[in-house]
């Protein structure tokens, strides 16, 4: 394992055991998001917000592997912790923002025939322009003050703007998983599984496409080979030796 | 199958010998091919990087281009690796595609089927300058169209000389123990940083960063009456339109060569994230179109091996003192040389990487200097010094290293030396250390919103190590600051809009 990827570790191995604990909240506890209506009452307003940000944690936090990874490295050992908290807090903020119209939205497209236009505007959102620039923005590592309320600011700022760009490019798709009330364990790990493929692909020129996950698709198609074998080596490097 | 042996451009016995003259004739030949067709000059030269506008206003490209399929365009161009542990191994099948396409037109041309690409060491006395055939717009015989001038290509003073200055390149990168380094503030390593297809990377390995970024500038340049528009060889999406690019890179394939065999310590990636390349993992495969017609695929396991590919260098001799360590350990701790072992070999770089100061404000580069100081913070200063303190018997003293962070701007040509120093060091007075150059090879491309690196620009690692050294033997490391101070080697105009956004000290150790 190179140093690199020691570091990559680190980071990855926190935010999957807390990703998996917010994915078996939602599984013992489906009723949090899932009918408004619930045994005859409604779901009260705050504890859709608690099944919200724990959708969030199991959902979003895989995909904050890199910008919890700058984070980390450029702040002070000390301080980490409390560096990466504070990115956590500024980028669920622009969440629960987006949460507030989401859930209710979603809950309602999923009682009525709103459905199919939610899913036409959801897929004409993901090939537009827009949401790739936000995709692409998403990738920005901006420098962070060092030490003092400057690098609380920084990292906060860091995770607010991280946040705005990531409801950007994945509003819709979160919208969608919120729109199966009778599937919705799995309507999100269908979402969850698209999110983590989109992030396989990097930053693009906007213009109008379906970003089809093209690398997941290859990835898979390279298992094998991967788990393997090691190929042939210079097989194909003499062919031009003739 | 006969090796093909490449040789010193400038050994070759005269300045057209027949490597030379071949080349040029395999090169006009390839620029005569449509853009479309696989083995043209410009159709591998989008290989390495494409920009349509930049193209257009230098020529070569315009609208009555067809361009070739999008399956081609997607498999083949824009593919260079920069920023990343495939710049060796990619550059090199690049390499060698390119000098079989070459070859195939000049043994088309009844030329000898042995040639072999030249390369250019700017590092031996007296070779610093542009080989004469490549500066020269005639051939030989006083005709003009020599395929290997490019009127793009205006030199360390934007004037159209091209002579590498000595002083500011260096081959410190072969005394890197490690081939694979860490963005984090560590060391880049040798050849570079572990991550997937890189088109742009954020951090360039050593070797990377120098000589080759920087010899890129140096020889590019740019426009003298706008300092936007680079040299060819300033700009990743141009350089490999100059015939001089693949000379430069047949250089520094050597050098990879060149670390490998000293000390035979050194060795490249074994991990299969490297060896079977990004495709194995879903990313892009490197691919190359060969004259034949048929596709090269490859990764890098299929061309670390030099002798397996058929071809060698005239010459891989060390220029550098291989062991640091021990140098390092003996002035640490000169009173217990004899307890040094002679032998201590080169370890591999320590596995935490940690921030020791950082300033607080972003720094402008503008006109002929920029300065900026950077605090230290005590505690991890003093974990360094007591590394320091300990490294006699630890043999593994924290290594130093200065990061320019977020390194943003609009001119590819922009290159400057980066001093550090300390106002306060006790009673050898201040003093002042080049911790090395920065070229900025690749930056228009991260500073553009959409690009590889959103917007948010490159970051280039400089080892201080030496001058951390100097100071802890002096007082302790008890500097509460360092300076740093930069000096672009030409003025730097507003509209390059250059500016860093953080300088930072990290340590790296146990």
């Amino acid at each position: 394992m190179t140093t690199a990827a020691r570091e990559r570790l680190r980071v990855r191995l926190p935010v999957i055991v807390v990703s998996a604990g917010a994915w078996a909240v939602l599984a013992s506890a489906p009723e949090m998001l899932s009918p408004h209506v619930h045994g005859g009452v409604l779901v009260p307003v705050a504890a859709r917000g608690v099944g919200w940000a724990a959708m969030l944690a199991a959902m979003m936090l895989p995909l904050l592997m890199a910008p919890l990874r700058h984070v980390r490295d450029r702040s002070f050992a000390r301080r980490r912790p409390r560096a990466a908290a504070l990115f956590l807090l500024g980028y669920a903020s622009p969440w629960m923002l987006a949460g507030s119209i989401l859930v209710p939205s979603g809950l309602a497209a999923g009682e009525s025939v709103v459905a199919l236009w939610v899913v036409v505007s959801a897929v004409a959102w993901q090939s537009s322009p827009a949401r790739q620039h936000c995709f692409n923005r998403g990738h920005a590592h901006p420098p962070l003050a060092p030490a003092g309320a400057g690098a609380d600011l920084a990292v906060l700022r860091f995770g607010v703007a991280h946040g705005a760009w990531c409801v950007g490019s994945c509003w819709a798709v979160m919208l969608m998983a919120l729109c199966w009330p009778g599937a919705h364990l799995a309507a999100m790990a269908g979402a969850f599984i698209w999110l983590l493929a989109e992030r396989m692909e990097g930053p693009e020129r906007p213009r109008w496409r379906f970003p089809f996950p093209l690398r997941a698709v290859r990835a898979i198609a390279a298992a094998p080979e991967w788990l393997g074998r090691r190929p042939a080596p210079l097989a194909a490097a003499e062919t031009f030796q003739v | 199958m006969a090796t093909k042996h490449r040789r010193n451009v400038w050994e070759l016995g005269n300045d057209w010998a027949d490597d030379i003259l071949w080349y040029a004739r395999g090169v006009k030949a390839m620029k005569a091919h449509p853009l479309k067709q696989r083995t043209s000059w410009r159709f591998y030269a989008a290989m390495h990087g494409f920009f349509d506008q930049l193209w257009e206003l230098y020529g070569y490209f315009s609208a009555s281009d067809t361009r070739p399929p999008n399956a081609d365009i997607a498999r083949f161009w824009d593919q260079c690796q920069h920023g990343s542990w495939y710049f060796l191994p990619w550059h090199r099948g690049y390499l060698l595609a390119f000098e079989a396409s070459v070859r195939a037109e000049v043994v088309a041309l009844n030329g000898p089927p042995e040639w072999a690409l030249p390369y250019w060491n700017y590092f031996k006395p007296n070779q610093a300058a542009l080989p004469p055939a490549f500066a020269s717009p005639d051939w030989p015989d006083g005709t003009g169209d020599n395929p290997l001038f490019v009127p793009q290509r205006y030199g360390p003073d934007n004037d159209g000389t091209v002579v590498i200055p000595v002083d500011q390149i260096s081959l410190r990168a072969l005394s890197e123990p490690d081939f694979a380094g860490v963005s984090s503030g560590g060391s880049p390593g040798f050849g570079g940083v572990d991550t997937g297809f890189e088109h742009g990377g954020r951090v360039h390995g050593r070797v990377e960063s120098q000589p080759h970024d920087w010899v890129h500038v140096l020889i590019g340049g740019s426009d003298p009456t706008d300092s936007r528009l680079p040299g060819l060889m300033s700009d990743p999406d141009t350089a490999a339109l100059d015939p001089i690019f693949w000379l430069h890179h047949a250089n520094i394939d050597r050098l990879w060569e060149v670390w490998r065999q000293h000390p035979p310590t050194h060795v490249d990636p074994t991990q299969a994230k490297w060896t079977k390349g990004p495709g194995a993992s879903g990313g892009r495969v490197f691919s190359m179109p060969m004259p034949d017609g048929t596709r090269w695929d490859y990764t890098p396991a299929d061309v670390a091996k030099l002798a397996t590919l058929g071809y060698d260098y005239d010459d891989l001799a060390a220029p550098v003192a291989p062991n640091q360590l021990t140098e390092r350990l003996t002035r640490l701790a000169p009173d217990r040389v004899a307890a040094i072992a002679a032998g201590v070999q080169p370890m591999a770089s320590g596995k935490n990487v940690e921030l020791v100061g950082a300033n607080q404000q972003a720094v402008r580069i503008v006109g002929s200097e920029a300065r900026t100081a950077v605090p230290l913070d005590k505690e991890v200063r003093s974990k360094v010094a007591a590394s320091l303190t300990a490294a006699p018997d630890t043999a593994d003293p924290d290594r130093v290293f200065l990061n320019l962070e977020n390194v943003r701007g609009l001119a590819d040509a922009t290159a400057f030396q980066v001093y550090v120093g300390v106002r306060n060091a006790g009673a050898g007075g201040p003093r002042e250390l080049l911790a090395g150059s920065v070229a900025l090879f690749g930056v228009r491309k991260a500073t553009s919103p959409d690009g590889p690196q959103a917007g948010e620009g490159l970051t280039y690692v400089l080892e201080i190590t030496d001058l951390v050294d100097d100071l802890h033997l002096q007082d302790g490391f008890d500097a509460d600051a360092l300076d740093v101070r930069i000096v672009p080697i030409r003025p730097v105009p507003e509209e390059a809009e250059i500016s860093i956004g953080r300088i930072s000290v990290f340590r790296q150790g146990q």
